[in-house]
């Protein structure tokens, strides 16, 4: 019955050895279990690596036995130079994307972040709009479930039309795309809110929107976050879209640009920072979510 | 507090639809003031409906459910539950669940937070102010949701059906802790369960109720002195005869059926 120590940390994944024992009983049987994870972890992230080194070294071999027919596929040699001049301008300015990195991430970040913030947060203002109101929620869902199966991007000549070139369409495509995905889940994680537990509220002296801001919201946060996680992988997928047409910067415009001047190397060290990028996102989500929902983490754990 | 329940029916479902059901028809009931009431039967008797009514969290399809002589329109701190299920706030520690009703209603001092460990002492969770809910036993969990009702100081505890999750063991000392606990400064309570022994054990008067529709069938008054014990000739006693009245209530509605 004293043996209640909480795991606190699961985001560091077995570097943070020591950060285990709230209450500081059984510490035998605590860094047993613990000596047992961060085997595992390391092991984990040995074959986190292994497919994309293997591919990588596949890669690097096909380089020197070519035939004429694939010579649009570039080397792994070139697009490794490719990247090296992107970033460090190596070549003195000799291509258009020449030491451009930089700017380019930084714009793509600040389009992926913008949209995902404002889309995110529209969607959840919405959904307790909702829950306020449940009369809204038919006058909305139709809506919603018409622009669903309609490709977000399908929204671009109308975004370009509308706010010019420039970041308008951009971060446009991005909020309504974002707002689509986060919203639907926005609406089942309210849903899964257990009655009883706003029954328990209410009994306990909170008003209707009490019951909303410190019941509601704090339980369906970990769904709704799962969500924004979903939208910050179409939210890439948009962007780079929107890029190609409406920018002059970003990891979207410099793979189209590349591609119009037939340079694939420059087009694959492109989506190759797209995905980097994209696959860091995730994990900043995934971080933080493992970091503010220790409670649902550590009920999810239990019940598997 | 006195409790009245007049002539309180409940139906569920579309009116004259072919999915009605009939939970409670015509209930009548009076609860005085410091008296524990338990209200005892199978499922489908209606008894947790009537629990609801009175929490405030349904409303009866016709008669009036009174707190002194003021009719219940909705939740509230007077009236405290226990649910069946713990019913913690999953992201909040033991201490910031019991301190959540207080908080809700702008009371942030030193002093209240006092009281909440307080509240926790005096359901043996002192050391366990920090834990999140899903790290204690069902046990502890529902241990929790008793103090953050008597934080709230209500003059009224519902309680449904809340230790029939637990085993034996855990039950009985619960039930212990639940009297100590609850009993004191005249609250009313009422309290739902399926178990005679725990009715025996913790009321002063039970009511008997049976399904279909729900309806009061007797109501005892229990007069064992306290603390009971439950080998005590007279619990055996009092439990034998709700049993045999149970029992008949139950021959009845076979008969019916068939």
């Amino acid at each position: 019955m004293t043996d209640l120590s909480i795991r606190r940390d699961h985001a560091g994944e077995g570097s943070d050895v020591a950060d285990i024992s709230d209450s500081g009983v059984s510490a035998a049987g605590a860094s047993e279990a613990n000596t047992n994870e961060s085997m595992n972890a390391s092991e984990g992230r040995l074959y986190y690596f292994l497919v994309p080194a293997a591919f990588l070294l596949i890669w690097g071999v096909t380089d020197v036995m070519r035939s004429s027919e694939f010579s649009f596929f570039p080397t792994l040699r070139g697009v490794t130079i490719c990247i090296i001049d992107w970033i460090f301008n190596v070549s003195g300015g000799k291509f258009f994307y020449s030491g451009m990195w930089l700017t380019d991430l930084v714009h793509s970040l600040a389009r992926v972040f913008g949209g995902l913030v404002l889309g995110s947060a529209l969607a959840i203002l919405l959904g307790l709009g909702v829950l306020w109101l449940p009369a809204s929620e038919k006058l909305i869902d139709p809506i919603v479930q018409i622009l669903r199966p309609i490709p977000k991007t399908a929204f671009l000549p109308f975004a370009i039309l509308l706010f010019g070139l420039g970041n308008g369409p951009a971060l446009f495509m991005t909020v309504y795309g974002v707002f689509l995905i986060v919203y639907v889940q926005v609406i089942m994680s309210i849903k899964l809110v257990p009655a009883d537990l706003r029954r328990a509220s209410r009994m306990l002296g909170a008003s209707q929107r009490q019951v909303l801001t410190s019941v509601v919201l704090p339980y369906a946060l970990p769904g709704i976050c799962g969500g924004i996680r979903i939208g910050a992988s179409y939210a890439w997928l948009i962007l780079i879209l929107a890029e190609m047409l409406a920018v002059r910067e970003g990891f979207g415009y410099t793979l189209w640009n590349a591609y119009e001047f037939m340079r694939m190397d420059v087009v694959v060290a492109a989506m190759i920072m797209i995905g980097i990028f994209g696959f860091l996102t995730d994990k900043l989500i995934v971080v933080v979510m493992k970091r503010q929902f220790v409670w649902a983490e550590e009920i999810a754990e239990a019940n598997v | 507090m006195t409790v009245t329940f007049e002539h309180i029916s409940k139906i569920y479902g579309a009116r004259g639809g072919s999915a009605q059901t009939i939970a409670l028809r015509n209930v009548s009931l009076t609860l005085e003031r410091g008296q524990l009431v338990v209200l005892l039967g199978p499922s489908g008797c209606g008894k947790t409906t009537l629990l609801k009514l009175l929490g405030g969290f349904e409303q009866p399809t016709s008669g009036k459910v009174l707190v002194n002589g003021e009719l219940v329109r909705q939740p509230g701190p007077d009236r405290g539950t226990i649910f069946q299920a713990p019913t913690l706030f999953p992201w909040l520690s033991t201490l910031d669940n019991v301190l959540y009703g207080p908080r809700v209603r702008g009371m942030h001092d030193k002093a209240t937070i006092e009281r909440a460990q307080e509240a926790l002492r005096t359901v043996g969770l002192a050391d366990f102010q920090k834990h999140l809910p899903h790290n204690l036993s069902g046990g502890m969990q529902q241990r929790v949701a008793i103090a953050r009702v008597l934080i709230n100081d209500p003059a009224i505890i519902l309680a449904d059906e809340p230790f029939a999750a637990l085993d034996e063991y855990t039950r009985r000392s619960m039930q212990e802790l639940f009297l100590h606990a609850v009993s004191d400064r005249m609250r009313t309570l009422l309290f739902v369960t399926h178990s005679i022994e725990e009715a025996v054990f913790l009321a002063d008067r039970i009511v008997i109720m049976t399904p279909r529709p729900g309806k009061i069938s007797r109501c005892i008054d229990v007069k064992i002195s306290r603390p009971r014990s439950r080998s005590h000739r007279e619990f055996l006693d009092a439990m034998g005869e709700i049993f045999k009245i149970v029992s008949q209530d139950f021959s009845a509605a076979v008969a019916e059926v068939h």
